[in-house]
């Protein structure tokens, strides 16, 4: 069966998310050693698509509008994550690993997900690399606490289930206002997180023994500043905030990252590029 | 001058969050797929390796039954097993000396 990793990624005024994708295309084959293709729109299309099997041109639709610097008022723009669920349809390979383009991959580990005899799996877990909990309240969404699976890697191969989950997954989001009403969420912004949990559920009965990546999502928050220190290696700095403000840094060595600092990502791979 | 730059200058190396990290770093590296199933490679799995037979079936990570070839995945075990033990030793001496 062929392999390799689909990237969905859209441009707005803020966010260079194809210098991202391009970015980790290469540390994607360096890494798994499998290809990678692009999702993306006419505007976004980058000019050289030579680390690309294959670019697909769609149209790109806004899930509303979100801050992406969270210490800068002005950061407000667009979110075009509309269309995820398509992933199923889109994807030349027979297994396929859809990756944000804000999660670097410094490590094989994603590596061992196409040897498993699983059909559709996700993060469950979600790990502060800081250790400050910031995501201690992201393991459930809206009012009726429904436990929250993260759509940022999301592994899958051509399969019933598969395509169910995905089906599930684009009646959500085409019924976006009706669900955040069912399970009393916020329906400004569409998450393809709650999308992708709410097919999960649904397509597995509503029970919670669902199948999911077997290590937490290392994430690293809004305020943690990044350098890079050589190609796998980065250093983290972060206040920890406790009777008196500590700057403490971290190192992050042959370890992937889901970055939500998009400002210096973004610096990382202009520069490495 | 900007945040970003204050936090790098007055920055000091967190050893208990770096030590912590990296635990969890290796832990996920344990992991690992054989016949189709997940398999945590440690001292537990290699110890129910040794009191079986040629061929066995057990329970992967997700409490799904996985056939296996019991002297194969003893191999593989103990040689991811020592492998990431023996990296996260050498991560572990370089965080030591760190400042």
């Amino acid at each position: 069966m062929n392999k390799g990793v689909l990237y969905i990624a859209f441009n707005n005024n803020k966010v260079n998310y194809i210098a991202q994708a391009v970015w980790n295309a290469h540390r994607v084959r360096r890494h798994l050693g499998v290809g990678c293709s692009l999702v993306t729109d006419n505007v976004s299309r980058p000019a050289d698509t030579s680390m690309f099997d294959n670019v697909f041109i769609v149209e790109s639709s806004s899930g509303g509008t979100r801050k992406y610097d969270h210490m800068n008022a002005d950061s407000s723009a667009e979110w075009k994550n509309i269309g995820r669920c398509n992933a199923y349809d889109l994807t030349p390979y027979d297994q396929t690993l859809v990756i944000d383009t804000d999660y670097m991959v410094n490590s094989n580990q994603l590596a061992v997900l196409f040897d498993l005899d699983y059909d559709f799996l996700c993060h469950r877990e979600v790990l502060d690399v800081t250790n400050r909990r910031n995501f201690a309240r992201d393991t459930r969404f809206g009012d009726v606490e429904f436990p929250m699976w993260w759509a940022t890697v999301t592994y899958f191969r051509k399969s019933d289930l598969a395509n169910q989950i995905f089906s599930v997954w684009k009646m959500v989001q085409d019924n976006w206002y009706h669900y955040s009403r069912l399970y009393k969420f916020s329906q400004d912004l569409f998450r393809n997180d709650y999308a992708v949990s709410i097919a999960l559920a649904t397509v597995y009965g509503h029970q919670l023994n669902i199948p999911s990546i077997p290590w937490p999502l290392f994430t690293a928050f809004y305020d943690v500043y990044m350098n890079q220190i050589n190609d796998d290696c980065f250093k983290l700095n972060y206040v920890r905030i406790g009777e008196k403000q500590l700057h403490q840094n971290l190192i992050l060595d042959n370890c992937d990252l889901h970055v939500m600092n998009k400002p210096d990502l973004e610096k990382i791979c202009v520069n490495t590029v | 001058m900007s945040d970003e730059l204050i936090t790098q200058i007055k920055s000091r190396f967190d050893h208990a969050t770096n030590k912590k990290l990296l635990r969890e770093k290796y832990q996920s590296k344990m992991t690992f797929a054989y016949a189709g199933g997940m398999f945590n490679a440690g001292p537990e799995l290699l110890v129910t390796l040794s009191v079986c037979n040629e061929t066995v079936v057990l329970e992967d990570l997700y409490g799904t039954p996985v056939k296996v070839n019991v002297s194969e995945l003893a191999t593989q075990t103990q040689h991811r097993w020592q492998e990431q033990m023996n990296a996260w030793l050498v991560e572990n001496e370089d965080l030591s000396n760190k400042r």
